[in-house]
């Protein structure tokens, strides 16, 4: 059964790829069909656009302080209220966005492409390149994420570049792990063994082949990541070493919020609303381009 | 079939919960024991008070020769030679008199008969001078040594009698002997379980004589006192001056303080030493928590570092302090639970003297010594606080405000220890700091140059401040000294040394239903008197 659901694949292994056959028209094809992708697509897309006009769409500047409006409610003035040293909670979280969403896409993409280079290499390879990329994740691994991450952004230059550079560096390990053990699954069944005998360089083996059917759990893990990566930069921040006051991100705001728990508790809803939401849109868009990559899929 | 296994589940779960609520040793056993209506003396013993109190961090030794950690402890298990009363005047401890010579060099205190240390050794002249002399010892390298730096030599003139000598008058002298560092400690215990002992002190054992006993300290969870049914040694300022009403004192580490706030709300945790400004109002309208407030001994500033330009101006550093407006950061960031500063000290010590011109908004006069200064549009500065939310939310405000008059800062967040070794590699432009002390050497420890790069952070090396100093700590009596430190603190103002902006509040919620007789103790933190505290069931 296994084998057959490969096979389809398999037919037009080594032929050029028709240009209405790209991934591209793949991935549009498949979300036009799937309701929770399309969801899934709007909100990534309109978080993006917000992250992207945020000077024009604050109603109030984020980063004034108005003493004598501190921790107030919804108004016309503050359509989400004013934190505690009175500053407009929307705009904040409009252009928190901007870094949370970078934040999340640089150090998911920055772990992600270490990961597979390092996953796909050890598992097509195998022998010497697998044991030393391997050692590498056990060391990496061994060390707590966090701890990792602080000392990665101190060698760096505190910021948030640094922050999120760090996060990549200390999360790929858990990539390269799946990609690895998925690498090894396929690259031993028929399609895989028939297409490198039909002539199939390395390249095209690993782009048109292995690639898209190991796809599936690993863009399922970055979507899961992305929430992972917004919530740790707030960490870093607390201690100095992400972004610095008074720019917000939503884990600033939502660490900060912290304090207010009892008391002003819609402070800590709106930025962890605001996660919850991107890391669904990523969760279910992630869903629809798996299930559009996925050849067993389809 | 699944529909069934649910329901199977649930009544295994209702199961489960009633076996667990039934179990012995449940709340059951827990309930305290009907007081009989009539108290005969064959009633049995009542349960056992223990009093809770909430602290956010510990040290790593309580060993006060060899570190310089305060906590509530040292003020609970150990007597001082000195105290200081509600209104911080000295009173006896275990000195029960004192007398100075006339050139104030040669000091005589006399020690208080009957004290015995928790180890059963008695505390006599001889027990105090070698304190004083482990304080002094060069190999235990002790932090509170500069405390006694002017002292040359103790003498035990009888069993009750100490003869100290000093280099040079020191009207201060009181001062140091009544501080948490100065707590008398068992000379046999040290040396049994000190660094030449079994190293225990500290940690596992800590030897005084105070109203309680150390029992045990685990790590990171809480420390445990116990009653020393022996004391009858309480100073006169207490009602109660015999063995403490409460049994044990258990001061439990919770760093978090939302955390806090929830423990004391839900009855785990009778004491808060420190309230985060933003409950105060919620604990204030339960009925079951009184709320404590009064001015505290501490000061919060903006810090300059002024050997590094534009700082080394003394009109930029007059602009600075022109720019911010202290009364809407207290009514903002502070909620109106500290009190705007004017000076350097805080205002309740006798040596304080304030300037409000100095220190109150003006933006235009603010941006003309800028632009006589050289800086019309203003400059770019770093902007460094501590990650103390109250701080960090304060750097925000500083930032706004000194926006507008063009000195743009960037903020840098840094957690304690980063903070510490930031300022004492200079790395410092403007900064934030509070201090919480009640002497005026306060500004000795931060400004003189012998200081010089940390504590004295600010980077302020200057001779007549250094000369004001020594004036004042050698000054013949304890009203020279106040006029110099007055004199000084008028000297700094006119510099413009810093940027004083907020006086804090101190601030403490105890469990009123629970807890009698709980007053506050205006000095530091964590300094309890607990002689007259008795606990309801």
């Amino acid at each position: 059964m296994l084998e057959t659901a490969y096979v389809e694949q398999e037919f037009d292994s080594c032929d050029p790829a028709t240009p209405g056959d790209s991934a591209a028209s793949d991935l549009l094809r498949a979300l036009r069909s799937r309701k929770a992708g399309m969801i899934g697509l709007s909100i990534v897309a309109v978080f993006l656009v917000v992250a992207a006009l945020a000077p024009f769409l604050m109603p109030n500047s984020f980063d004034e302080p108005n003493l004598t409006k501190t921790l107030q409610g919804p108004s016309a003035q503050y359509p989400l209220g004013t934190d505690e040293i009175g500053r407009c909670v929307l705009s904040r979280l409009i252009y928190g966005s901007r870094i949370s969403l970078s934040v999340g896409l640089v150090a998911v993409g920055t772990g992600l492409a270490i990961g597979m280079v390092v996953g796909v290499a050890s598992g097509l390879f195998g022998g010497w390149v697998d044991q030393a990329c391997m050692t590498l994740v056990d060391i990496v691994w061994s060390f707590p994420t966090i701890l990792l991450a602080i000392g990665l952004v101190s060698v760096m230059k505190p910021g948030l570049a640094g922050a999120m550079i760090a996060l990549g560096l200390v999360t790929w390990p858990s990539y390269a792990r799946v990609v690895r053990g998925q690498v090894m699954a396929v690259r031993g069944l028929p399609f895989v063994l028939s297409a490198r005998a039909s002539g199939c360089g390395t390249l095209r083996l690993l782009s048109r082949h292995i690639i898209p059917n190991i796809m599936s759990p690993v863009l399922v893990m970055a979507s899961l990541e992305m929430g992972n990566a917004i919530i740790v930069e707030s960490t870093l921040s607390y201690l100095g070493l992400g972004v610095q006051p008074p720019y917000p991100s939503w884990g600033t705001m939502l660490s900060t919020a912290k304090n207010f728990t009892y008391d002003y508790p819609m402070l800590m809803v709106y930025p962890g609303a605001a996660i919850v939401v991107v890391v669904l849109g990523f969760n279910l868009f992630g869903d629809a381009v798996r299930d559009a990559l996925d050849p067993r899929l389809r | 079939m699944q529909k069934r296994a649910t329901v199977f589940l649930g009544c295994l779960l209702v199961l489960s919960l009633l076996a667990t609520g039934c179990a012995p040793g449940g709340k059951e056993t827990e309930k305290p024991a009907p007081t009989p209506a009539t108290p005969t003396p064959q009633a049995p013993p009542q349960q056992e008070k223990v009093l809770v109190i909430a602290q956010s961090r510990e040290g790593d030794n309580l060993d006060h020769i060899k570190t310089s950690w305060t906590t509530g402890i040292h003020f609970l298990v150990f007597d001082t030679v000195v105290t200081t009363d509600w209104d911080l005047k000295y009173k006896p401890g275990i000195a029960e008199s004192w007398e100075v010579s006339k050139d104030g060099r040669v000091w005589t205190f006399k020690i208080r008969k009957g004290m015995t240390f928790h180890d059963g050794t008695p505390v006599n002249a001889a027990a105090v001078k070698w304190f004083f002399d482990a304080v002094l010892n060069p190999s235990y390298n002790s932090p509170s040594a500069v405390d006694y730096e002017y002292m040359r030599n103790s003498r035990v003139v009888d069993e009750y009698t100490l003869e100290v000598t000093l280099s040079d008058s020191f009207p201060n002298f009181l001062s140091p002997l009544a501080s948490s560092y100065a707590g008398i400690i068992s000379r046999e215990s040290y040396q049994k379980y000190g660094p030449e002992g079994t190293k225990e002190y500290g940690t596992a054992k800590v030897v005084g004589s105070g109203p309680f006993k150390f029992v045990e300290w685990i790590p990171n969870d809480r420390m445990v006192l116990a009653k020393n049914p022996d004391y009858n040694w309480g100073p006169d300022w207490v009602s109660n001056r015999g063995p403490v009403k409460i049994d044990k004192v258990v001061w439990r580490t919770i760093p978090d303080s939302s955390t806090q706030v929830a423990e004391l709300e839900s009855g785990n945790v009778h004491v808060l030493l420190e309230v985060p400004i933003e409950s105060v109002e919620r604990l204030s309208n339960n009925p079951k928590v009184q709320v404590f407030k009064g001015p505290h001994f501490g000061l919060g500033y903006l810090a300059f570092a002024t050997d590094k330009k534009p700082f080394t101006d003394v009109r930029v550093r007059k602009a600075l302090n022109l720019a911010l407006n202290r009364e809407e950061i207290v009514h903002g960031v502070f909620r109106d639970l500290a009190l705007p500063a004017y000076g350097y000290l805080p205002p309740l010590m006798p040596e304080y003297v304030e300037d409000k011109a100095a220190h109150t908004y003006d933006i235009e006069q603010a941006k003309k010594l800028l632009a006589e200064a050289g800086y019309p549009t203003g400059f770019k500065a770093t902007l460094a606080t501590q990650n103390k939310a109250e701080h960090v939310r304060l750097a925000e405000v500083i930032k706004a405000q000194l926006d507008k008059v063009g000195v743009k800062t960037e903020i840098q967040v840094f957690d304690s220890a980063g903070y510490a070794s930031f300022l004492k590699e200079g790395k410092q432009e403007l900064f934030v700091r509070e201090y919480s002390y009640a002497d005026a050497n306060i500004l000795q420890w931060f400004l003189e140059s012998g200081q010089f790069p940390y504590p004295n952070h600010s980077r302020w090396k200057d001779q007549a401040t250094d000369r004001l100093i020594k004036e004042a700590e050698t000054a013949a009596s304890l009203e020279g000294r106040t006029q110099k430190y007055k004199e000084l603190q008028r000297y700094l103002i006119d510099q413009a040394v810093w940027a004083p902006v907020w006086v804090p509040m101190k601030i403490q919620a105890v469990r009123a239903d629970k807890v009698k007789g709980w007053r506050m103790y205006p000095q530091t933190i964590y300094k309890v008197v607990l002689n007259d505290v008795d606990l309801v069931p």
